[in-house]
């Protein structure tokens, strides 16, 4: 299997080189202009996270006067290194890079050669990896260590009011290994609950309703009289935990406490009570936030020191001058599961149905 | 005539010696029926609440995704094609046009109708270029390719709801207290083993497999091997796509992740020959069924991926090593 697995590798390298080759030598006599030109690396939009963001940094670049150019690969880091040095070697201009990294650790080499470029970068989505500081102008997206804080807090919070469940012993599912971002939240989360509450497993799934149930399914059975509450990392895999536990004859928001780390696919476990509650990370408004910290950047020339999370505001959208910050976070902010938070939802003008169910 | 006297007496042709043909076979199922009783009986050993029923029913549940898909792709590897690498799209595409005319108002029985036919439409596209001599590997490879491009134009990349919980029965319910994917998985191994090893086209399968060259010769059309055998496997990534939507009422495109490698671990745990000719759905089945049955151990002793990757990796390279030397490649 390994040899299939290699030849089935390598094939998918070669005709992602060959369509990336073409790509960019067809599309490098058009750049000639690019002096708004950005260039965006990330995993496939084929996932609804991805072509949410991509969604929202793209109208944004389009209101700021830029064109934004996505260079998409598939959830495999060597095709995304692939994919940086053939555009590099086409010679394009641009005004900036965005760069999503599948695997953090093993994209440090192809965001050294973005920085070698000088062209600002803008590190997107997963938190930094610590000593690349020199590789990147700035960080534009969540707060993976405050946002699983929050749901730790929430968590606490929920069993402290619960009269249904004495809250000790849980799971942790989580993304799938190797992202870092899910790797940050289960640390801080661990931390935040540490002496409260035990951690029973913590296993990673993925993004996925069927992800989440395919894990939840089979490590719930044997603790399903110990377990009181599961931490998810996003909506989409507490979905799949939410059918796990029923079919264990658990009901869950009642005999077991679920917390989902990010609105993620829909909302219909907040609504009825399944899920005791989200925060609210829309896709499409960390794309934007992104685009807008590359384009504040461009204008000044400028990077703070420090971390700076945009406010909340229902309506107004943070300004498009001024100075950005090394560390630039988008709010996350907690919802509970009620029909009428759901529903009264707002922030920078839009609803929670808008930034959620995608 | 000929034709039909060859596949009348396929075991003495493929071995030329029926009698060790038939105790390799004997003993490739042995060997991965061994397997799992000795697993089962380390993990009651040594895993609380492992040989309990709920677990039982967990991991046959666990190994029904996969084995839908091993016991169609098992006619493909049996007819001495090797594998189909689209496993994973054609279950992801499938979802979507099921989602897709759910969510369009179609009901339930149009919407599973026309995914089924659909799937079996693109699997016996896959089998037309195949049985012309391109290879499998790749021939599938690019098909799926194709399938995952089709299905994120049909999800415009977003979730796909289905509009209602008509279908959802087909994802959670549980007949007798078995889910549904545990019924389909059981009752389509046993028919799939019932058709390959009591009818003409079983044989056609296993004579292709055992020698192409001959069967060709002899009048067997091939392509209509080729061709029904990928229809079959169209079939089930159908099943397997349905059942996935209905379960969440929901699909996306990015469903199934791992599923070709899965599979095709079934198929070579399961002893199934490479080259073709020798191998049953029910060892496909079977080498899903402990394929689960370790991941279940693992998962419950908390083995990280990592390690849950490398023990997998490791028992398809022994089981390949293993039946190589059991069907006398030494």
């Amino acid at each position: 299997m390994a040899t299939t697995a290699n030849s089935t590798k390598k094939f998918r390298h070669r005709v992602m080189s060959a369509a990336l080759a073409a790509g960019v030598a067809l599309a490098a006599p058009a750049l000639a202009y690019a002096d708004g030109r950005v260039v965006v690396f990330s995993p496939p939009s084929t996932d609804n996270y991805i072509a949410a963001w991509q969604s929202g940094l793209k109208k944004k670049a389009a209101d700021l006067g830029y064109e934004a150019s996505f260079i998409e690969t598939t959830r495999d880091q060597s095709e995304q290194d692939a994919a940086v040095q053939q555009e590099l070697a086409a010679g394009a201009d641009t005004a900036g890079y965005i760069w999503w990294p599948f695997i953090n650790a093993a994209g440090t080499n192809s965001l050294r050669s973005l920085s070698r470029t000088g062209k600002p970068v803008i590190f997107a989505n997963q938190y930094p990896l610590e000593g690349t500081e020199s590789l990147w102008t700035a960080y534009a997206g969540i707060d993976d260590f405050a946002n699983a804080k929050t749901a730790a807090e929430m968590l606490l919070k929920a069993c402290d009011e619960s009269s249904t469940v004495k809250c000790d012993k849980g799971l942790i599912v989580t993304f799938p290994a190797g992202f870092s971002a899910g790797a940050d939240r289960a640390k801080s989360f661990r931390e935040t609950v540490d002496g409260k509450l035990e951690v029973l497993q913590e296993q990673p799934a993925g993004f996925t309703s069927q992800d989440g149930y395919k894990v939840g399914s089979q490590i719930i059975p044997p603790v399903k009289d110990d377990v009181t509450w599961v931490y998810t990392q996003n909506d989409s895999l507490a979905s799949g935990i939410v059918q796990a536990l029923t079919e264990v004859g658990k009901t869950p928001g009642k005999d077991v406490l679920v917390i989902g780390g990010t609105c993620h696919g829909d909302t219909s476990d907040l609504t009825s009570g399944h899920v005791i509650g989200t925060e609210v990370q829309g896709a499409y408004l960390e794309g934007w936030y992104t685009m807008q910290t590359l384009h504040r950047y461009l204008k000044t020339g400028v990077v703070k020191d420090g971390k700076v999370y945009a406010e909340a505001t229902p309506d107004a959208p943070p300004s498009d001058e001024g100075d950005i910050s090394r560390y630039n976070f988008i709010p996350s902010p907690p919802v509970g599961n009620s029909k009428e938070a759901v529903e009264g939802f707002r922030l920078w003008g839009w609803t929670m149905d808008e930034l959620c169910n995608y | 005539m000929i034709s039909r006297l060859l596949i009348q007496n396929l075991a003495p042709i493929d071995a030329g010696d029926g009698n060790t043909f038939a105790r390799r076979r004997k003993l490739s199922l042995a060997f991965v029926g061994i397997g799992i009783l000795a697993l089962l009986l380390f993990g009651g050993l040594t895993t609380p609440g492992f040989l309990t029923l709920d677990n039982l029913l967990v991991i046959v549940r666990a190994a029904s995704i996969t084995g839908i898909v091993a016991v169609g792709m098992s006619y493909i590897t049996i007819s001495g094609n090797l594998f189909a690498l689209s496993a994973e799209e054609l279950a992801v595409l499938a979802a979507c046009i099921f989602a897709y005319f759910m969510g369009a108002g179609f009901d339930v029985v149009s919407s599973v109708m026309i995914t089924l036919v659909a799937a079996v439409v693109f699997g016996s596209i896959q089998g037309v270029v195949i049985s012309r001599g391109a290879d499998p590997i790749i021939t599938s490879l690019a098909f799926g390719a194709l399938f995952q491009g089709l299905a994120s134009v049909v999800s415009g990349n977003k979730q796909m709801l289905l509009g209602s919980n008509a279908a959802e029965w087909l994802g959670t319910g549980r007949p007798l207290g078995i889910p549904m994917q545990s019924w389909a998985f059981v009752i389509l191994a046993l028919i799939g083993w019932v058709v390959l090893k009591k009818t003409r086209y079983g044989r056609k399968i296993l004579l292709m497999g055992a020698n192409k060259n001959t069967a060709q010769a002899t009048g067997l059309n091939r392509t209509l091997v080729v061709i029904v055998a990928m229809s079959v496997f169209g079939l089930c990534c159908a099943l397997v796509g349905i059942s996935g939507a209905a379960q969440f009422s929901r699909a996306t495109a990015t469903m199934f992740p791992g599923l070709n490698i899965d599979v095709v671990a079934a198929i070579l745990v399961g002893g199934i020959a490479l080259q073709g000719g020798r191998g049953s759905p029910l060892q496909a089945a079977f080498g899903a069924v402990f394929i689960a049955l370790l991941q279940n151990y693992m998962l419950l002793h908390a083995f990280t991926s990592g390690q849950r990757m490398m023990v997998i990796g490791a028992l398809v390279v022994a089981s390949t090593l293993g039946y190589h030397y059991l069907q006398g490649k030494r």
